[in-house]
């Protein structure tokens, strides 16, 4: 992939009001943006061309977001921000667990969204590999060797919590659901374990935070599962 | 002496013997006749052995007892008669010549007549004297009956409670073999309560008392004698209920039974007119209450969604006028305006919906144990990168779990952050604390603003309540919905002084999960 060529971001919301927004925003910094109003017409501009990333609203007219993330995840592997109210929990989860990368929640900034759209389009992006060292404020995580500092100091985390952190940190900034760690970190068949997963998150922290007892790298995601945090 | 007296005074003994002249009493009572003609004649078999013991003119004595015997026992109609055959008797077997009506002696004849009138008029007075006795002890019952049953009706809360003491009385006053209430309630309907052992004709039964409801006159009507009554409870506006009474073994219901089913029908009905007036009672506080709130509301809401919306719409209109060109800063400036005002109308809109769907019930209460430390995390997560400076935490390491719905608590918790950082000097610290105390933990919350007055101290936690220094944002809710939420967590939410601003402190009950932690 060239990187002259413009990155292009597919919106499909049914609100007219925030299709606007949003594209005036991302065509603003660069990005080609294409809109649609509901999946048909969604359809109709995936035919078309691929786009890099899919800003999705959960509520479209015609068929439901989560069916429709589903269906794209079938067959296109392009990272899929969803927008959703703060009410829909559990439509965020089975969005998430659906195969959706990110979820945004109305209302939201313009600094958040683009924040999530870079974030999504370096990750997505066949271009950029996963930096083997990741340095988050007093944390250093090198992938490579396997191993983590703090100030300096290394850090010795079983090979579950090394796992945990080094999914949690590479997609700093968005949130996991504990579905989608317990089935990468521990296997499919563990996939509903959250007890667990709670135990190893909680002995992680102690190793890797400042301050355990309020955690500010890897917080709770309440009902949804964790998120990386780089302050 | 009483009927109470008697029951509490009769040795235990005696009840068996008590139950025996009970059913004698009534199966005379159900028979006045053949008891006259059995108890004289098997009298004169009694007397006719000992005959010349005794002259012949001393027999009218026995038989004057026998008639008298009858009279208490069987009433007026067996009086009669006894005093009638025993007048023949005496006469056919101890009156010389024996078997015949004919009389030796014409000093019988004058004995004979005196018998007949003295036989009939103490027969009658007994029957009189005995009939007042059952009376007065009946009225006496009914009475204690009333009494209790309008003493209790007058605690009861509930209609349930009033058809268990309904029921109770209407078998224990009438000796029912069973009985029901039937209660007008919503649509019309009645609502049935049986007592224990509900007849199996229970639909038949229902649909009586729903005739009954209808009509509202008792089956059966007027005096006849019945196996069962149907009594409707009349209130002001029409039938409100109706009490049946079923078979009562060996025997009908007369017009004594019928006035205490309606006396206790009265009772009844008193009572469910009560209850409907406070139900009515209620009803309108409610409604004046829902309307009172409306308003405030209303005025609440116009007022704070408004204005930011109002200063917003100035300030984006004032730069579309074109007419003046700011420099960018400028104009960065005024949006940074716009921002603030939209972030007032979410804050205000999220509080709004939080409310109603923590009073509506909505809002599922999904609690699991959790550090106290997450949460506070989460919290400060959600504060400007800028405020966040001013917070001081104190959160010990080793704290014990709280069972909490995370995102509900940290709602509450950073309701509580949130008008620290807002109600004191720009920059000043806010502390969040938390600390172990006993079975609570407890999160204080600690600014450097001007604090709450004592006075308003238990006000800032209702809905819309303003505090006099609160000039500026907010709808009120922040502190109404922070209380809500630790109430349902069993916890609870004070303020009071700390060394220069108000300390916020949410006590909540430990979780001690997993034993060894």
């Amino acid at each position: 992939m060239s990187g002259a060529q413009p990155q292009s971001v597919l919106v499909v919301d049914d609100e007219a009001q925030l299709r606007r927004a949003l594209t005036s925003i991302l065509a603003a910094r660069g990005y080609e943006v294409g809109d649609a109003g509901s999946v048909a017409e969604a359809y109709d501009v995936l035919a078309q061309r691929t786009p890099d990333l899919l800003v999705l609203d959960l509520t479209l007219p015609d068929v439901d977001g989560i069916e429709f993330t589903r269906q794209v995840r079938s067959w296109l592997q392009v990272p899929i921000l969803v927008l959703s109210v703060r009410s829909g929990d559990a439509d965020k989860i089975a969005a998430l667990d659906a195969g959706a990368d990110d979820y945004l929640t109305k209302p939201f900034s313009a600094g958040e969204l683009l924040a999530r759209v870079r974030a999504l389009l370096r990750r997505g992006s066949v271009a950029a590999p996963a930096p083997a060292l990741l340095r988050a404020d007093d944390l250093e995580i090198d992938f490579g060797r396997r191993n983590v500092r703090r100030d300096g100091e290394e850090i010795a985390l079983t090979r579950t919590e090394f796992e945990i952190l080094a999914m949690l940190a590479s997609n700093a900034g968005r949130v996991i659901t504990a579905r989608q760690i317990l089935s990468t970190v521990w296997g499919e068949e563990y996939a509903e374990d959250r007890q667990t997963l709670r135990v190893h998150v909680h002995n992680l922290r102690k190793k890797i935070e400042a301050h355990p007892a309020v955690p500010r790298h890897i917080l709770t995601e309440p009902g949804v599962g964790f998120r990386f945090e780089v302050e | 002496m009483t009927t109470a007296d008697r029951q509490v005074l009769a040795p235990r003994g005696i009840v068996g013997v008590r139950k025996w002249t009970r059913a004698v009493r009534a199966w005379a009572e159900a028979h006045p006749l053949t008891f006259a003609a059995l108890a004289v004649a098997l009298s004169t078999l009694l007397f006719l052995p000992g005959r010349d013991r005794f002259a012949e003119e001393q027999w009218g004595m026995g038989y004057l007892l026998v008639t008298v015997v009858v009279a208490n026992q069987a009433g007026a109609s067996g009086a009669l008669l006894a005093a009638v055959l025993s007048f023949f008797a005496w006469n056919f077997f101890f009156l010389s010549p024996f078997y015949t009506l004919r009389l030796d002696n014409p000093q019988h004849l004058t004995f004979l007549a005196v018998f007949l009138v003295v036989g009939v008029v103490i027969g009658l007075r007994t029957a009189t004297l005995r009939r007042r006795e059952s009376e007065a002890r009946a009225s006496e019952r009914e009475a204690l009956l009333l009494g209790r049953l309008s003493e209790g009706l007058l605690s009861l809360p509930s209609i349930e409670s009033m058809a268990d003491l309904l029921l109770e009385s209407l078998r224990e006053g009438l000796r029912a073999d069973d009985a029901a209430v039937f209660v007008l309630g919503g649509r019309g309907r009645l609502r049935a309560y049986w007592s224990a052992d509900a007849p199996s004709a229970e639909r038949e039964i229902a649909q009586t008392a729903e005739e009954v409801r209808r009509s509202g006159e008792r089956v059966p009507s007027e005096r006849e004698p019945a196996s069962t009554l149907y009594v409707p409870l009349h209130g002001p506006n029409g039938v409100v209920g109706v009490l049946y009474v079923g078979g009562r073994r060996g025997g009908t219901y007369g017009s004594d039974e019928l006035r205490l089913v309606s006396a206790i029908a009265n009772t009844a009905s008193v009572f469910l007119e009560q209850a409907r007036l406070r139900e009515v009672a209620l009803q309108h506080e409610a409604l004046r209450e829902a309307e009172r709130l409306k308003s405030v509301l209303v005025s609440s809401i116009s007022h704070e969604l408004k204005t930011p919306l109002a200063s917003a719409k100035a300030t984006v209109t004032g730069l579309l006028e074109g007419d003046v060109q700011l420099p960018p800063e400028a104009l960065a400036h005024e949006l940074g305006h716009v921002v603030h005002d939209l972030g007032r109308l979410e804050a205000d809109i999220s509080d709004l919906l939080d409310l109603a769907r923590l009073e509506s019930g909505e809002w599922r209460f999904e609690p699991d144990a959790y550090e106290i430390g997450e949460i506070i995390g989460s919290v400060l997560a959600a504060v400007h990168a800028e405020d966040r400076r001013r917070i001081e935490l104190r959160v010990p390491d080793r704290l014990p779990p709280v069972r909490a719905d995370f995102r509900q608590l940290a709602r509450a918790i950073g309701n509580l952050v949130q008008n620290a950082l807002q109600y004191s000097p720009p920059g000043s610290p806010v502390r969040v604390v938390a600390r172990l105390d006993g079975d609570s933990l407890l999160i204080d919350v600690e600014d450097r603003g001007a604090g709450v007055p004592e006075a308003e101290r238990s006000r800032v936690f209702e809905k819309f309540y303003r505090g006099r220094g609160a000039a500026g944002a907010g709808t009120g809710l922040g502190l109404a919905i922070t209380h809500e939420i630790v109430t349902m967590h069993g916890g609870s939410v004070s303020v009071e002084d700390a060394d220069d601003g108000a300390r916020f402190t949410v006590s909540l009950p430990v979780a001690w999960v997993g034993g060894s932690r």
